[in-house]
């Protein structure tokens, strides 16, 4: 005849323990332990903001420091290619007399005089 | 909580054995009830949402360890170590030896039996926390119930 197993010789009952004051401390303690986790989740937050901001700072500067450079390579490029158009421009307009009278006076200017 | 502690904690400690880790997972329990409490829609009873909680952080905790949940065999064989090492002050050997018949089966027969055995859930109840349907839970539960039965005749 097969034998069989009574679930009921067991019942509900497990070999494990716990103390006494397990179940009574154990709210407080979660409470304790949310608490802490909460203070610490907000330090790590505050931590990572300010990182995130000095690191968009520093890229910010990262990336204008050599566009500042070139755009003003560029501006002084932009500047003597209009300065000697306008001088050109001028000689051309300039009639022959004006111009003479200006070579003249050049050539007698002090300043320019060279020793 | 103090409503759901003890029995949250009994369902853990079966799962996990060590005293320790069931305190720990817990606290992590409760503390995501707390953080979470504002998307429980109410579909589920409380408890069985928090007890879905459990068992998840249970399953997350084997997994932080790297126990591979599917290898059945390799998990059992580290909780029973666990089983002994917790029980030797136990004297009564056929609680210690109905345990180790729950921790051989395999983990959803394990949790089904757990829950409908000592939790007392329906299996309406069960399926809310476990994910699966009724009729699937039912022959969970009818299997777990031969092996154990088998085990406890045959060791």
């Amino acid at each position: 005849m097969k034998k069989e197993f009574d679930f009921d010789s067991v019942g509900k009952k497990m070999p494990y323990n716990v103390s006494d004051t397990f179940f009574s401390t154990i709210s407080e303690d979660i409470l304790a332990t949310a608490r802490k986790r909460k203070k610490a989740s907000l330090y790590k937050r505050v931590i990572t903001f300010s990182i995130g901001i000095a690191a968009m700072i520093a890229i910010i500067f990262i990336i204008n420091l050599p566009n500042e450079s070139k755009n003003d390579v560029s501006k002084d490029e932009a500047m003597a290619t209009q300065k000697e158009v306008n001088i050109d421009d001028l000689l051309i307009e300039v009639p022959d007399k004006e111009l003479e009278e200006l070579v003249v006076n050049m050539e007698t200017d002090v300043f320019s005089m060279q020793f | 909580m103090d409503k759901y502690k003890e029995r949250i904690y009994w369902h853990i400690r079966r799962i996990v054995v060590s005293h320790e880790d069931a305190q720990d997972i817990l606290q992590d329990t409760f503390i995501k009830v707390y953080r979470f409490c504002d998307s429980f829609v109410g579909n589920s009873q409380l408890y069985t949402w928090i007890y879905r909680i459990a068992t998840n952080e249970c399953i997350r905790m084997f997994h932080d360890r790297k126990i591979d949940f599917t290898s059945y065999d390799q998990v059992s064989e580290i909780l029973i170590d666990k089983l002994h090492e917790e029980t030797t002050e136990c004297e009564d050997t056929i609680l210690v030896k109905f345990q180790e018949a729950v921790l051989r089966l395999p983990e959803k027969q394990k949790l089904v039996f757990n829950l409908r055995y000592y939790d007392e859930l329906s299996y309406e109840e069960i399926a809310g926390i476990l994910d699966s349907s009724v009729g699937t839970l039912k022959t969970n539960y009818h299997y777990a119930s031969e092996k154990i039965k088998e085990y406890m005749i045959n060791n």
